[in-house]
């Protein structure tokens, strides 16, 4: 018995020293084998240094991109470029994780693959897929429990909108990205998902993948039930409020404008819950 | 007052001294030769008489108007100029490119009139080319064309008409044509430049021999053109 | 050509720019007829797509017009707005304009100035030296495209109040308000004016400086007066639809090829031929990729860069 005791308490007291190794395959494919908990990471995208905040790590990230600004505290970690990445920079910072994100930075993961760094990419392309790419990113860190909490969060709200939803009530909606020229967000984007999991049908898609043009014509010819306008300030629902083109929508009549920041509703990170919130909210007021 | 009077006409391009303090004058229905060896500066005089440069050093009288004191759309009908070299505008017919010699009289928006249009028809016919006159100039020979731009010189209606070098270019039939053609012109003062001294001997009445910008001989052809002359400007037996 | 034939081009040209404004009208993301009287289709009609018809007309006129005396002053068939660097220049004037906030007027004289500006320096890199290649001339306005397009697209960088790349270095004409018509307008007919009042200075240009001034021409003047009509009509253009190119170079080249050189013809037919070219380019624009919008540009491009290759290929083996 006492063997048996002093056994545990060995054990009990060398757990924080007790490293567990970890072999993970990264979204590109790429197996990525850790002995311990990384210590020294590196985010080279926005989105990427939120989910990692998000997942309490902050203390860990030692370094982001220039456009990195969310949380703010991030905006205070040393840069290291943003399209063009300082590699000498990042060799001499000595990371041990460096998150990267697959479609936005093709180019940049093949060009720091050649100093052997230890990158680590995800590649989420709908909300389904960033819950896993969570999970992932839980799992490398050693944040496990707090990215499982992250995604109930986010597959528990999905599963309240979806379960409310009026399946009679399909409002079209249209996603104003940029107003000169207009640019929406349309089929494979978070939007776009957003929109569907919300019960209402995203306009842009009519106009292809990722983010088209759409001409003032056609707007005024789809006339959609809500119009979202990604901005940061009320002058940017003023763009089309006031435009004399538009004045017979009846979004615009009826006021169905919301305004957004762009951030929340185009970066795959856990912001993306509060925007699928505060669309489901906007689409559901019944027609005056 | 003659027709044509230059007083102490002198021109350099840039540094390079081409006219030297020329003087002489020409009366009404001459037709003048001008010969000398090459960079003599015949077509710059001639140019300088056109008012095709500018003349700072001295004075060319035309009809006794000073030709740098009036607008270019007067000169224009007082000196006619029939280039060497010029090549045919494609897409012209003859008619369009003597019609251009009326530019001086044409007034802005309005279409030519009946004198503009006898004036063009009279060139044409003078100059042999009705049979021709709706061709495009680009299907011409070079002796047509030399004749296209003298009607198109006549059409001006100018009562001085200069040449440069009008047989340069012409196979030997068409310069005794073309020059004939200018002899014919007995109511208009001529100057012509010539590469070809016998030439000059067989029209002009009267010959200008210009060497390294000044004038070295001026006068009947016969009489100036002697044997010495002709060797020391140009250096050849004549 | 003779009268009888001029009559009926002209006539010709009327019809096909109705039938073009026609066109126009009734494409676009949907069918419409013109005489339907549904709200929707009245906004889409007359709100949406006829001032942009409008807008698209005039300006294709304007260029048309820029080009063809362009190419009789500076003496090269491959002169263009866009090709001389002109375009890029008054696109430059007119952002510096909106970065001010500058009323529309201002905006246009701004663009007119730097479009003028353009044309100069393009003149005086070109002849300094006494060369007056056409090689020199094209040269000449790559440089300045290509300085004033870096100059351009380091402001859009900095300023929000610029319309983006978009719209600025690929045209389009998604922006017309009456506003932008009136100014068009106005210079459109100024353009023309002077443009058809010096005709025949234009064609005395075509034989040479010289035979131009022995034929009585004001020659200095007159090229004065073109340059400011072309800078004009080309900076204005720009300034409310971003650089349009080719359309100068290719609509009086064909123009030429119908009704010959003499300006008392090709600048009339050609601001009329540029009105139907620019009018159809539109909708093009607007009805290849439904719901989406291709820049007119790219479209004027498309068929304006093989057509100046060819061009370029059949100067080079003639001379």
């Amino acid at each position: 018995m006492k063997k048996a005791f002093l056994f545990l308490l060995i054990l009990l007291l060398s757990a924080p020293c007790l490293s567990i190794p970890v072999s993970v395959k990264d979204e590109d494919g790429t197996e990525f084998f850790s002995i311990s908990a990384p210590k020294r990471i590196i985010s080279t995208m926005p989105s990427n240094t939120e989910i990692l905040y998000a997942l309490g790590l902050g203390k860990r990230v030692i370094a982001v991109s220039d456009r990195c600004d969310f949380p703010p505290d991030a905006a205070r970690k040393k840069k290291i470029g943003s399209v063009s990445l300082n590699a000498e920079e990042i060799i001499a910072l000595n990371p041990d994780l460096i998150v990267m994100l697959g479609s936005a930075q093709r180019a940049q993961i093949e060009m720091l693959r050649k100093y052997k760094l230890p990158i680590f990419v995800i590649d989420p392309r709908s909300l389904e897929e960033l819950a896993s790419s969570i999970l992932l990113l839980g799992k490398i860190t050693r944040a496990e429990n707090a990215s499982r909490k992250i995604v109930w969060d986010l597959n528990n709200k999905i599963g309240l909108i979806e379960k409310a939803r009026d399946p009679e009530r399909r409002p079209s909606v249209f996603v104003e990205l940029w107003h000169e020229p207009v640019i929406t967000a349309g089929k494979g984007t978070f939007i776009s998902d957003i929109i569907s999991v919300c019960g209402g049908v995203n306009i842009g898609d009519k106009a292809g993948e990722g983010y088209p043009s759409f001409s003032i014509e056609s707007l005024v010819v789809e006339d959609p039930d809500y119009i979202i306008v990604a901005g940061s300030s009320s002058s940017d629902i003023k763009k089309i409020s006031s435009d004399r083109r538009l004045a017979k929508l009846s979004a615009v009549r009826h006021n169905r404008i919301l305004l957004i920041d762009a951030d929340i509703i185009t970066r795959p990170t856990p912001r993306l819950a509060s925007a699928l919130g505060l669309i489901n909210t906007f689409i559901s007021r019944g027609h005056e | 007052m003659s027709l044509l009077e230059i007083r102490e006409l002198s021109f350099a391009y840039k540094k390079d001294p081409v006219l030297k303090n020329i003087s002489f004058s020409v009366e009404e229905g001459q037709f003048i030769g001008l010969l000398g060896p090459n960079g003599g500066g015949k077509t710059t005089l001639l140019r300088a008489i056109g008012a095709l440069v500018p003349v700072k050093a001295g004075r060319v009288f035309i009809a006794k108007k000073d030709v740098s004191a009036i607008k270019r759309s007067e000169t224009a009908r007082l000196v006619s100029y029939v280039p060497q070299l010029s090549a045919p505008v494609p897409g012209f017919t003859v008619n369009e490119t003597v019609l251009m010699g009326r530019t001086p009289y044409l007034k802005g928006f309005f279409q030519p009139s009946k004198r503009d249009l006898l004036a063009v028809e009279q060139a044409i016919e003078r100059t042999g080319l009705t049979p021709v006159k709706e061709w495009e100039v680009s299907s011409l020979s070079g002796g047509q064309y030399q004749r296209v731009l003298i009607a198109r010189a006549l059409a001006q209606e100018t009562p001085l008409l200069l040449l440069d070098e009008p047989t340069a270019h012409l196979d030997i039939r068409f310069q005794s044509e073309v020059l004939a053609l200018v002899k014919s012109l007995k109511e208009k003062t001529v100057m012509a430049s010539f590469h070809d001294i016998s030439l000059a001997k067989k029209y002009c009445g009267r010959v200008l021999l210009l060497d390294r910008g000044s004038v070295v001989a001026d006068g009947e052809p016969l009489k100036t053109l002697s044997g010495q002359t002709i060797r020391s400007v140009f250096s050849v037996e004549p | 050509m003779n009268n009888r034939k001029q009559t009926f081009l002209f006539i010709t040209l009327l019809v096909l720019l109705c039938g073009s404004v026609f066109l126009s009208l009734v494409l676009g993301t949907v069918f419409l007829n013109p005489f339907d009287g549904s709200p929707l289709a009245g906004t889409v009609l007359w709100q949406v797509r006829f001032p942009r018809i409008i807008l698209s007309g005039l300006v294709g006129a304007m260029l048309a017009v820029s080009g063809a005396v362009l190419q009789a002053v500076l003496k090269n068939d491959l002169a263009d707005p866009y090709i001389l660097g002109i375009s890029s220049g008054g696109a430059l004037g007119a952002a510096l304009a909106i970065v001010l906030s500058l009323p529309l007027a201002l905006i246009s004289s701004a663009a007119f100035l730097s479009a003028f500006a353009a044309v100069l320096t393009v003149a005086f890199i070109s002849g300094a030296g006494g060369r007056r290649d056409p090689s020199s001339l094209i040269l000449a306005g790559v440089a300045v495209s290509s300085f004033s397009g870096a100059v351009l697209a380091l402001m859009i960088g900095a300023s929000d109040k610029l319309r983006s790349v978009y719209f600025w270095i690929l045209g389009s004409f998604s922006f017309a308000g009456m506003e932008q018509i009136y100014v068009s307008a106005v210079c459109l007919f100024a353009g023309l004016f002077a443009a058809v009042r010096l005709s025949r200075q234009l064609n005395a240009f075509l034989f040479g400086e010289e035979e131009a001034k022995s034929l009585g021409v004001d020659t200095v003047s007159a090229r004065w007066g073109l340059l400011l009509a072309a800078s004009l009509m080309s900076g204005v253009s720009v300034a409310f639809c971003g650089v349009i190119g080719f359309v100068g170079l290719m609509v009086p080249h064909m123009v030429r090829t119908i009704s010959g050189p003499n300006h008392q013809t090709l600048i009339p037919y050609s601001a009329l031929g540029g009105a139907i070219f620019m009018v159809l380019a539109d909708t093009a624009s607007r009805c290849l990729f439904v719901p989406s919008e291709v820049p007119v540009g790219i479209i004027t491009a498309l068929g304006g860069a093989p057509f100046f290759i060819y061009l370029l290929v059949r100067s080079k083996r003639a001379s």
